[in-house]
């Protein structure tokens, strides 16, 4: 079930009234949460909520004998099986064909021979979403940051959780499982807040990515054709696509949540307009960039393990990142860019420099604040035609075009009336940069709210393609 | 939560209101671009009541072959046109039911094909004829019957219905007609949409048709019975027609006389003439140059069969 369909339009309203009809029982809270999350998921393909169902058992019994068991070893092997069997389900239905076809290749290269079949094989929506959050929760047991829940119930909606369950955050057992043993009560505020978030969500999607991705797809498809001026657009309108597509995304799960009573964590705070890269990555899916960092890039030795280490982490977590992302080299490439563009800033130790707000209590950003936020953007920008390419000569072929189409051509493709919504999100998350997001607490007068509103609401309409199209995130 | 309720309430009502208002006006916006079922109904609110004697319904095969112009001339009569876009007997019931609110015909003629008998419900076809429907009891039933969940979005905003139309916010001027250009057609009088001839490269034809009983829905032909018995409640003579299919396709399709003697059948057991141009000695007077595509006819196709129809409706003493 999309966020921006009509199923959605009817299924919220009912679930949100019979989930506050019976707001006298957690539990019976819960049950409804597993029944409603699972009919969302289900919309999409029913077949598939066994692998969540038996994640979801897996983990709870693991997480049950992690706590039962003092042995060192024991604990070792019951975290292992959490491992293998989130890993494995990811890694079969993710990975399979990537590694397969890889290693035919390689052993082609060196003139060997090698029969492995490609399977033909579906990936299941969201697996790498739910996938973390389950192991964060056996991992953080193991630690002992966490008590295993005795719940089956508020874990399996912990797991399956609707608003966030395909595309994230990927939240911590930590902030999210202890929600579901505790009475949530309605606030306005809270409520209201989630309203707005899943407002200026649904404008990001349906107006910014959909109408960006009408653009941006004719671009790398034919990209031979395009002269450079509109190859350039084409990376840069990908860039605001992708940013609308899944932190439009965010806003909604975390707005629906809100109307729930649960507080998810901020995934995006307008990262287009960060300094440097460093920043770029503390402001882009901080569910993911964090995760790596507390399970991964932390265990490894962060940065504070010498200089090579930290050098060899950096890459690490850049190219693991990249790959979660999908079974592709360019996602691998576009990673490791990342990395490369991150490095002197770690070398120089500067990657912690611009931890505050940009222009924070001003209107407008200094000379060079402006500068260092537009030479971000290109840089990120690049990065994700890397991301966007179906394959890296794909890519690699889309950047020399910059040069051999080079004229001055203004030929440009039609629908550039997306420019106008664009213009108003950079206005308004620019003045909302300092909130947790756009919109938060906004204290207008009614007249003016409510005109803002209506206006955001006609250009959602105005904007919106026929066909909801999916998420890009979905797919990983 | 009462003040949320309240207040989400307060401001959805307002949304709606202030978005049908402005969707609708942007679908007003349709004649500009030459729309045809806007300036069809627009043509027909606009004749003097109680001054049309035949009215034509049924699908584009209907609106792009029968010219009033040439009727009138030959039966001394005022007709008018009102076929729309894949209108199926199910959609021309509730629009024969719109018409006689205004005019009393004397003669309704009924353009039935074998794809309209085996039509699904389409909230856009529909849409052709209740968005011009004045306010009854009659439109909104059009409406129900043929929405589905998908399309509720459409009715309650307007403003997305009608969202590919939003470079006309600010025009007034008509911005020409025949901008349906694959086809150089434009809407020419009183509801006929005429198609000069034109030299075709090369000729798609929907090859291939096989014509099953079992296809034909059970709701459109309730909507034949319905339109006969409103003739019949209204002292209205109907005149069922097929009209010709190109020659070449007509080869192509499988068990035509399934379809013709059910039509047939239906016309016998409620005494009604039914004339069908892909049988002889009719389906002779027509060649492939005719026509633009499998079935629809150019000007001077549409113009040899209006002919031939009133010719028809003459001697037989239809309309006496």
């Amino acid at each position: 079930m999309l966020f921006n369909s009509v199923e959605f339009a009817i299924f919220l309203p009912i679930v949100f009234a019979i989930y506050w009809r019976l707001k006298n029982s957690t539990k019976a809270q819960n049950i409804l949460i597993l029944v409603a999350s699972y009919l969302f998921y289900g919309w999409w393909d029913w077949r598939f909520l066994s692998l969540i169902a038996f994640s979801t058992l897996i983990d709870y019994i693991v997480g049950i004998q992690l706590q039962k068991t003092e042995k060192r070893k024991q604990r070792r092997n019951w975290l292992l099986l959490s491992l293998l069997v989130n890993l494995g389900f990811l890694g079969f239905f993710k990975y399979y064909n990537f590694f397969a076809d890889n290693l035919v290749e390689a052993f082609t290269f060196f003139g060997q021979s090698l029969s492995l079949q490609s399977l033909n094989i579906i990936l299941p929506v969201g697996i790498s979403f739910y996938t973390f959050q389950t192991l964060s929760y056996s991992i953080d047991i193991y630690r002992r940051k966490l008590e295993p829940a005795k719940d089956l119930i508020a874990f399996a909606s912990y797991v399956s959780f609707f608003p966030q369950l395909v595309a994230g955050p990927i939240e911590r057992a930590t902030n999210l499982l202890p929600q579901f043993y505790k009475k949530r009560e309605f606030t306005y505020s809270n409520a209201s807040n989630g309203m707005r978030q899943i407002l200026w969500g649904l404008f990001k999607k349906v107006v910014i990515a959909d109408n960006c991705a009408n653009i941006v797809n004719p671009i790398f498809e034919n990209y031979q054709d395009q002269h450079s001026i509109v190859l350039v657009l084409g990376a840069v309108l990908f860039a605001f696509q992708i940013y609308g597509d899944f932190s439009g995304y965010s806003d909604i799960a975390i707005g629906v949540s809100k109307l729930f009573g649960f507080n998810l964590m901020t995934n995006f705070r307008t990262p287009y307009f960060s300094r440097d890269i460093a920043e770029f990555w503390r402001r882009w899916h901080i569910s993911l960039s964090t995760w790596f960092r507390d399970y991964l890039y932390f265990p490894l030795g962060g940065s504070r393990c010498g200089v090579t280490r930290g050098i060899r982490n950096t890459f690490i977590i850049f190219l693991v990142s990249g790959f979660w992302h999908g079974a592709n080299w360019t996602f691998v490439v576009w990673g490791g860019l990342n990395a490369l563009f991150f490095l002197p800033l770690f070398l120089m130790k500067k990657n912690r420099k611009n931890i505050a707000t940009v222009a924070e209590g001003k209107l407008l950003p200094s000379l060079s604040e402006g500068l260092r936020i537009i030479s971000t953007f290109v840089l990120t920008s690049f990065a994700w035609i890397f991301f966007r390419a179906e394959n890296i000569n794909h890519a690699f072929n889309y950047i020399q075009s910059f040069y051999h189409n080079l004229n001055f051509n203004l030929n440009l493709p039609p629908g550039l009336s997306i420019f106008l919504p664009l213009s108003i999100l950079l206005v308004v998350e620019w003045l909302h940069r300092e909130k947790e997001f756009t919109l938060e607490d906004w204290n207008l007068p009614v007249i003016p709210r409510w005109s803002f509103y209506i206006i955001i609401g006609t250009i959602i309409l105005l904007f919106a393609p026929k066909n909801p199209q999916s998420f890009i995130y979905f797919q990983f | 939560m009462k003040r949320f309720l309240i207040k989400i309430s307060l401001f959805l009502i307002l949304f709606i209101a202030l978005n049908q208002l402005l969707g609708n006006y942007i679908g007003s916006k349709r004649k500009l671009v030459g729309y045809y079922p806007s300036l069809r109904w627009d043509d027909f609110y606009n004749t003097k009541d109680n001054t049309v004697d035949i009215v034509f319904l049924g699908s584009s095969h209907c609106y792009r072959s029968l010219i009033p112009n040439i009727f009138d001339s030959i039966l001394q009569v005022n007709s008018f046109n009102m076929g729309s876009s894949f209108q199926t007997p199910f959609i021309s019931d509730y629009v024969l039911k719109e018409i006689i609110n205004y005019q009393t015909p004397g003669m309704v003629i009924l353009e039935l094909h074998h794809s309209t008998l085996g039509g699904a419900k389409n909230f856009g076809n529909a849409s052709h004829n209740f968005d011009f429907f004045s306010n009854s009891k009659n439109k909104y039933e059009l409406i129900i019957e043929s929405i589905t969940l998908q399309e509720l979005g459409s009715i309650l905003f307007p403003t997305y219905r009608f969202n590919n139309l939003k470079s006309l916010i600010f025009e007034s001027k008509p911005l020409g007609y025949g901008v349906d250009k694959n086809i150089h057609s434009y809407y020419s009088h009183k509801g006929y949409v005429e198609t000069p001839t034109y030299k075709i490269d090369s000729l798609v034809l929907n090859m291939g048709s096989v014509i099953n009983q079992d296809s034909f829905k059970d709701f459109q032909i309730e909507g034949v019975n319905s339109i006969i018995q409103l003739c019949q409640e209204n002292d209205i003579r109907l005149l069922i027609v097929t009209q010709p299919y190109n020659p070449e396709y007509l080869k192509t399709i499988d068990n035509y006389k399934i379809f013709h003697n059910f039509a047939d059948s239906i016309a016998n057991s409620n005494h009604i003439d039914y004339i069908d141009f892909n049988l002889s000695p009719y389906k002779e007077k027509f060649t492939s140059d005719d026509f633009y595509d499998s079935g629809h006819l150019f000007k001077h196709g549409a113009e040899k069969l209006s002919n031939m129809v009133a010719n028809e409706i003459k001697e037989r003493q239809l309309l006496d």
